[in-house]
């Protein structure tokens, strides 16, 4: 086939998944510079070496991220030798798994499920998403009736982050405790994110020591930086340990807040998941005291803190921040 | 929403790969069913298919030959639009679903899920199953939780789908209390906090309400008048910036910009100031300000004008009598 003009990325890549997905015994990366499309013609016009072996670097990085799997393995009788590492895409793990079937109502759903997410990386992410799922034939536009789900994601460390356990990676970053200026720089292997009482969290694994952590997202202060340290190895379950400790955290924790009737504190804290009430005093569950803190703050003139009185000083605390940068 | 402007060489490939199989299935398909199927323009799908039809396999010979290459058929294609193959390569089926994409897809169904109605769905419910049995890496590495405090959810949803009206006590923002009489039409979630969409009687005015500062809510035997000037749902805004505002110029260090960004007003970047950044932010009344600077406390300093930095001031000197 004749080249004409630049060839574009994605129809290097297409020739790229056709090739690899067509080779039985795999194809060396000699094989695939100089007789793949897209390679082999900037093979033979005499382009760096070094410049080709990079894109091509980068193109398995592309196909691994959008989730098409890439082998590399030695063949026995080479002996260790690199060069002789052949690449391949078998199709068992490139086509949906055996059994995995969705009918169309499921197909709709998912199609609603992936719209949920808006902003952010994610949406582009729901847009592969929506295309491969259109391969199926079905007619997936129908919207939910009174009902607008929406997901932002704004912030940016959720993204890298998401980056990170997808590549298994550990993370640096600076994290803020509320209340105080200052800043301590972390280093965690991340595991999930969760949105628990309307706040990203993050858990992971802290080094050095390897400690079960649970951050809050939006007090990540500085970019996530991903390392080369692998992340630690955990188990599948201590995501669900973990995220159910939160939970726990919550049903466990109260505090007892007097509230001005007619408020808008009362109608608040009342609808808070579990609260209970006996007159002005309302019981209110929480996760974290300094965050409760933070978001009582917003009805101060309105509340007292019954108990804990570890509450108090921390509205207090945060109050007198408030007082001193305005004074 | 066709846009041929969706961009970046993996939004591309990926539609290549979807497209030869659902040309397959289909035998034939027009260049416009294929369009509406992917969501795409017709130019971005005949401009596929070109490409496509081109590409192949080095094969043996090394030299693309032509049992090595898709084929269509291009009288048809040219002539009517419409898609046939006449030869394929390699692939049939589509990419299954990344670990991330399952992620979040499971994500995305516990979200719905938090709807009263959905939640109680089996087909959400065995979908959620399905997703989990073919996630392979790990766990979830996305996961949302979220309970329905009161039944507040259960009652918007009912009075929305059966068509009546609802009333209710609310607290708005500016911190006045009292009933309102409004015909629902929309549940809506962002980022974890759920908001009523409706018609409110006694305002004569579209509104958004917060769930969280709604009391005594009843559903009406009155039937909801219809709004079918409101399909476009998605218009909306939660917050509209308008002249009324009261804009307040804030000081915040460089490492507070992630935390505060979502108020900052886009048009308008923060501009440098020694370590310091300044930023005009527009607010809705002084209890918007009051929430915005307790909620960012010790990150966040009000500079102009003087009436909002004495006022955050007396904020914080009542806030303090009143918890000792």
């Amino acid at each position: 086939m004749a080249s004409q003009g630049v060839i574009r990325p994605e129809d290097r890549l297409f020739h790229l998944i056709l090739a690899l997905m067509a080779t039985t015994q795999g194809l060396t990366k000699e094989q695939i510079l100089s007789t793949v499309r897209g390679y082999r013609e900037d093979t033979e016009a005499g382009l760096a070496k070094a410049s080709i072996e990079r894109r091509f670097e980068r193109d398995k990085d592309l196909l691994r991220e959008l989730g098409i799997p890439l082998v590399a393995w030695i063949p026995p009788s080479e002996d260790d030798n690199n060069k002789a590492t052949v690449y391949r895409i078998p199709r068992e793990d490139y086509e949906p798994p055996q059994g995995f079937e969705l009918d169309a109502q499921d197909l709709r759903l998912l199609n609603i499920a992936a719209a949920v997410w808006r902003e952010g990386s994610l949406s582009q992410e729901a847009r592969l998403t929506h295309t491969k799922l259109a391969a199926s034939g079905v007619s997936v536009d129908e919207p939910l009736i009174g009902f607008l789900p929406m997901l932002t994601l704004r912030d940016p460390a959720l993204d890298s982050l998401r980056q990170a356990i997808a590549n298994q990676s550990q993370v640096r970053f600076d994290y803020l405790t509320p209340g105080a200026t200052g800043t301590k720089t972390r280093t965690v292997s991340p595991l999930a994110v969760v949105l628990h009482e309307g706040r990203w969290h993050l858990l992971s694994i802290e080094e050095p020591g390897g400690v079960e952590k649970t951050f809050l997202v939006r007090r990540i202060v500085s970019d996530v930086k991903e390392l080369a340290d692998a992340a630690r190895e955990a188990p599948a379950s201590l995501i669900e340990k973990m995220s159910t400790e939160l939970s726990d955290l919550y049903d466990k924790q109260t505090a007892e807040v007097s509230v001005a009737p007619g408020s808008a504190a009362e109608t608040v804290l009342r609808n808070r998941p579990g609260s209970s009430s006996d007159g002005d005093t309302i019981t209110v569950h929480y996760t974290d005291l300094v965050a409760l803190a933070t978001q009582l703050l917003e009805f101060a003139p309105d509340i007292s803190v019954v108990s804990p009185p570890e509450l108090r000083d921390e509205m207090l605390a945060q109050i007198e921040i408030v007082g001193v940068a305005h004074g | 929403m066709a846009n041929s402007t969706t961009g970046g060489a993996g939004a591309n490939l990926v539609l290549f790969l979807s497209l030869v199989p659902y040309v397959m299935d289909h035998g034939e398909v027009s260049v416009e069913e294929a369009a509406a199927q992917f969501d795409r323009t017709p130019d971005d799908i005949r401009r596929a298919i070109e490409l496509i039809a081109c590409a192949g396999i080095p094969g043996d010979s090394t030299a693309y030959l032509h049992t090595d290459l898709f084929d269509i058929d291009w009288d048809l294609f040219e002539q009517d639009d419409i898609i046939r193959f006449e030869h394929t390569i390699a692939i049939d089926r589509e990419p299954r679903l990344s670990n991330r994409e399952l992620s979040a897809l499971i994500a995305g169904l516990q979200y719905i899920a938090a709807h009263p109605s959905y939640g109680a769905r089996e087909d959400i419910q065995s979908l959620l199953a399905k997703l989990r049995g073919s996630h392979k890496g790990g766990g979830e590495s996305l996961v949302i939780s979220d309970q329905d405090a009161t039944n507040t959810r259960s009652v918007v949803a009912q009075a929305i789908a059966s068509g009546h009206q609802v009333s209710f006590d609310y607290v708005s923002r500016s911190e006045d209390r009292e009933t309102r009489t409004v015909d629902p039409i929309a549940l809506e979630a962002r980022d974890g906090t759920w908001y009523m969409r409706g018609w409110c009687h006694t305002r004569q005015a579209l509104r958004m309400f917060r769930l969280d500062r709604m009391s005594e809510l009843t559903m009406l035997e009155a039937a909801s008048q219809a709004h079918p000037d409101l399909d476009s749902l998605d218009s909306w805004e939660v917050f509209t910036p308008s002249d009324a505002d009261l804009r307040v110029t804030i000081a915040f260090s460089r490492h507070a910009l992630p935390v505060i960004a979502e108020y900052l007003d886009r048009a308008h970047p923060p501009t440098e100031e020694g370590d310091r950044l300044i930023a005009e932010i527009p607010f809705a009344h002084t209890s918007s300000l009051m929430r915005f600077v307790s909620a960012n406390a010790g990150l966040v300093e009000v500079i102009a004008p003087t009436s909002a930095r004495l006022a955050v001031l007396a904020w914080a000197e009542s806030a303090k009598a009143s918890l000792q």
